[in-house]
């Protein structure tokens, strides 16, 4: 066997394998998806954090944006928050009077 | 676009029809009479001429462009602007927790007068929201903000970032990317021009660590960032990528922000900006360091991701593919994604195992053999100029050897079957890859 057949079998095999091994992982990788959990619809009014973070509104000056913030735009859950915490603090007050 | 269960047999299917029917017909063409076998003989040696006369083309074409542009940057200059509008730089991160660190101290470190920061938490469940927070503030030149909402996806979270931000052009990334610290100085020079919507930044390959790795850096310099620069010269770019994109803000307003219905929201913008008539430019010293999939397991679920969202972004304006004119670089642009998605790896998968076939049946083995050196050598060559162009390490270009005959030809078969999927248009996910947050090098 000279030197062109042994590169032309190594082009080959090469190729052959490269394919062969694209289809296995191709395959491993969707097998591996199916047994994952499916994704669940999120609940958007479940928060994680207790009072989400809100920006400011862009007319206010920038230098007070760190401290929290007004009700904004960016979740449909941020109201009914804090609405319930106006609530927790009107029962808090009523208790302590 | 289904976010549901993935349905593995279908995706079986594609790929047991796939391998079944290639099987099929070889078998089929090695036992037809002498007669036919010389028809198909000749139709297939027509399509690799057809094969072959349009990978030289591509090539050298993609190659001339692209030292253009180079050319061009580097005998004309850069366009300088006295005065630089100040920047917001949106993060949209969703369990990004062991890198969002890192990109914002590169952040922190830009070279620009002013720029705010915005990082969106897209409902996150790790620490993300915790980490961004403890960034609030003024840091350096740029003001850091952050912003959470209820998880909705990445275009999303960018569209919440853009509706926040204050200033006159917008940069999107990802928080697994850090930033060049000249990165924003050299966008935002671009905009001097009133027709440019949009600069497409230059991403290599951070984590250079295993073969898989390695591999990539070499494909975002020679595969990704030469076209791209290509494209830059007829200011036709057709992804602004997202680990590092500079927009004009009334521009992304003009044409409605991100749309969430794609899988590739970066080139479903881009091809919308396009279409909209502004100019979508390349900048190659706005540089973002991205991490790549470690294992060829996660490559493939990024690069069949990739596949079908560009297919998505494409068949929402696939009345683009057959009007060149009037505005041609646009349809040259779309109907170079195209190729580059959907005919380009079909070819090359069928193409090399036709010289497979023929070379173990037919004893035309020593053909292909040249024909496989001649191309080693122009991906050689390729490599050789695109990584000088960059100023890479020299290290990458041997990767060039197996560069197309591995690497390229394993993507190719996962882009196969993504584009057979997306024909079908069989459910999928978007699959976040794991990080690893390897310390910037």
């Amino acid at each position: 066997m000279n030197v062109v057949d042994i590169l032309i079998s190594i082009v080959v095999v090469t190729i052959l394998v490269t394919i062969i091994l694209a289809i296995v992982t191709y395959v491993a990788y969707k097998l591996r998806l199916a047994r994952e959990p499916g994704r669940t619809e999120e609940d958007p009014s479940a928060l994680r954090y207790f009072v989400r973070y809100e920006p400011p509104r862009p007319e206010q000056p920038a230098g007070s944006m760190a401290t929290g913030g007004e009700p904004g735009a960016v979740g449909d859950a941020d109201a009914s928050t804090l609405e319930r915490l106006d609530r927790d603090v009107a029962d808090m007050e009523t208790h302590a009077s | 676009m289904s976010t549901g269960r993935h349905s593995i047999w279908q995706s079986l299917g594609v790929v047991f029809m796939t391998v079944g029917l290639t099987l099929v017909f070889v078998v089929w063409a090695l036992m037809v009479g002498p007669e036919i076998q010389r028809l198909i003989g000749r139709a297939v040696v027509v399509t690799l001429i057809i094969f072959l006369v349009i990978l030289f083309v591509r090539y050298l074409s993609l190659l001339w462009f692209s030292y253009l542009g180079h050319a061009e940057r580097n005998v004309l200059g850069v366009r300088e602007i006295r005065e630089l509008p100040p920047v917001s730089i949106i993060v949209p991160a969703y369990n990004e927790g062991k890198v969002l660190e890192r990109a914002l101290t590169s952040l922190m470190l830009l070279e620009y007068p002013e720029y705010e920061v915005l990082i969106v938490d897209d409902g996150s469940t790790d620490d993300t929201l915790e980490i961004a927070s403890q960034w609030e503030g003024q840091r350096g030149s740029g003001l850091f903000r952050v912003i959470t909402k209820p998880n909705g996806g990445k275009a999303t979270a960018l569209n919440a970032g853009v509706a926040h931000s204050l200033h006159p052009l917008v940069m999107c990334m990802d928080a697994d990317s850090y930033l060049d610290p000249k990165t924003l100085l050299r966008a935002a020079r671009h905009f001097k021009d009133p027709s440019v919507g949009a600069v497409a930044g230059n991403v290599k390959v951070e984590n250079r660590t295993s073969l898989v790795t390695r591999l990539q850096a070499l494909e975002y310099i020679e595969g990704l960032n030469m076209p791209r620069r290509a494209q830059g010269f007829i200011a036709a770019v057709n992804i602004v990528p997202g680990p590092v994109g500079l927009f004009r803000r009334e521009a992304l307003e003009e044409i409605g922000g991100y749309d969430a219905d794609t899988f590739a929201e970066d080139a479903d913008l881009t091809l919308k900006m396009m279409a909209a008539g502004w100019r979508v430019e390349y900048e190659d010293q706005s540089i973002a360091w991205t991490e790549a999939p470690e294992s060829w397991r996660q490559l493939v679920q990024q690069r069949y991701r990739w596949t079908r969202g560009i297919l998505q972004a494409i068949r929402k304006r696939k009345g683009l593919l057959l009007r060149p004119f009037p505005d041609f670089p646009l349809w040259i642009s779309t109907v170079q994604l195209g190729f580059e998605a959907i005919v380009w790896p079909v070819m090359n998968v069928f193409a090399h195992l036709f010289f497979a076939i023929v070379a173990l049946l037919f004893g035309a083995g020593e053909l292909i053999l040249y024909w496989m050196i001649l191309l080693t050598l122009l991906d050689l060559v390729a490599a050789l100029v695109t990584v000088s162009m960059e100023e890479e390490s020299l290290g990458l270009v041997p990767m060039a050897l197996i560069y197309r005959f591995v690497f390229i030809l394993f993507l190719d078969v996962v882009k196969t079957f993504a584009t057979i999927e997306e024909l079908f248009r069989l459910d999928m996910g978007w699959g976040k890859l794991e990080r690893v947050a390897e310390s910037p090098a």
